[in-house]
């Protein structure tokens, strides 16, 4: 390898480490989102959160901080290498860090060819520890940023909130389907999409019981006079209220 | 993105409209009981008259209007309830269709 094809792999490789970076700051933004609306879901049913939600959580986290560290090293590294390449182009320490790097260039040339395929979801990629697969980044890079856009407003309904955990679910499962078996994120993804249905599910109750309730008020007053229909309506309402629980009201970030 | 949008669920199932009727045409057939027996005098049988009245009265007549009035809710919902109201109200349309039809007042002995 010549030192100008040398130095234009480098650099193929530092904008690929900082798009991963950029893109593990977007995912962690999306799992602090996430952890929030599901204690929401939690605290509303003044219950403790399921034992496994929190373990889940930091392993998902634990995940995240272990890649973006790699990552990290690698960009070092290259700075390293790079300088290096700079002043002393035939150097020892340029053979030991080419050989550190051999993997990932690698793994960069095939990612980039693949990229230029038709198809590239055909095509499997090198995984390498740091590196996040390419659909992966452009997933997070494309909706998965637009879905962070999407969070933002408050959330002060179960309404807000079903539409909330369905976004959830969405980009948890869209961002599983980028990663090849067996990638560290993949479990604690797994683990988090069915934390979050089973969330999903208690908030759509809820939404159930509160249409519910108008809609037995509306055959209620559209019976009112039979006889029998009061005992029947109170009993029955009186029943959904004892299942329904009020949104818990949101505390902004910096206040008690 | 499509997952941020509202929920819409399935139209609920509708109850027989067949139950509303034959619910009704039980009720029907013990109040026209009740007026049977409110129209008997003689001192012999007047006590026991009384007697089956009060039971039909207390004991049938408010099942079966609850029983109509719930057939009538599974019919006119446009939502779909919860599975605990369905139940409950299915539960309270069974127990008025399990009732015996009036067929002489055998069943209304003490």
């Amino acid at each position: 390898m010549t030192l100008e094809t040398l130095i234009e792999a480098c650099g193929l490789l530092n904008d690929t480490l900082e798009r991963g970076e950029h893109q593990f700051g977007h995912l962690c933004r999306l799992v602090e989102l996430l952890e929030t609306d599901l204690l929401m879901v939690d605290q509303a049913g003044e219950k403790e959160p399921e034992a496994v939600l929190l373990p889940t959580l930091e392993l998902l986290r634990g995940v995240i901080q272990q890649q973006t560290s790699v990552l990290l090293e690698h960009k070092a590294r290259l700075k390293q290498l790079m300088g290096e390449l700079s002043v002393r182009p035939e150097g020892a320490l340029v053979d030991a860090l080419m050989l550190y790097f051999s993997r990932l260039f690698a793994a960069t040339k095939d990612t980039a060819w693949i990229e230029q395929q038709e198809e590239p979801e055909h095509y499997t990629e090198r995984l390498v520890d740091g590196m996040l697969p390419s659909q992966s980044i452009r997933f997070l890079s494309g909706e998965g940023q637009l879905m962070l856009g999407k969070f933002t407003g408050s959330t002060t309904s179960w309404l807000d909130m079903k539409a909330r955990l369905e976004g959830h679910q969405y980009w948890i499962s869209e961002l599983f389907s980028t990663l090849p078996p067996g990638h560290g994120l993949a479990q604690p993804l797994l683990l988090m999409m069915q934390a979050t249905e089973r969330r999903s599910q208690r908030v759509e109750d809820q939404i159930l019981y509160q249409r519910a309730l108008v809609e037995l008020e509306r055959i209620g007053e559209s019976m009112s006079g039979v006889r029998g229909s009061d005992r029947v309506f109170s009993l029955e309402k009186l029943r959904l209220n004892g299942l329904m629980v009020s949104f818990p009201e949101s505390i902004m970030e910096g206040c008690e | 993105m499509d997952a941020l949008t509202s929920v819409a669920g399935p139209r609920p199932a509708r109850e027989n409209p067949g139950d509303v009727e034959r619910l009704e045409a039980m009720l029907d057939g013990h109040l026209r009981m009740i007026q049977y027996l409110q129209n008997i005098h003689d001192a012999q049988f007047a006590p026991y008259c009384k007697l089956f009245i009060e039971r039909i009265e207390k004991e049938i007549i408010p099942i079966l209007e609850e029983a109509i009035v719930a057939a009538k809710i599974l019919m006119a919902m446009d939502q779909p309830l919860p599975k605990m109201t369905v139940q409950n109200l299915n539960k309270r349309v069974q127990e008025g269709l399990d009732l015996p039809a009036y067929e002489g007042g055998g069943l209304l002995d003490p």
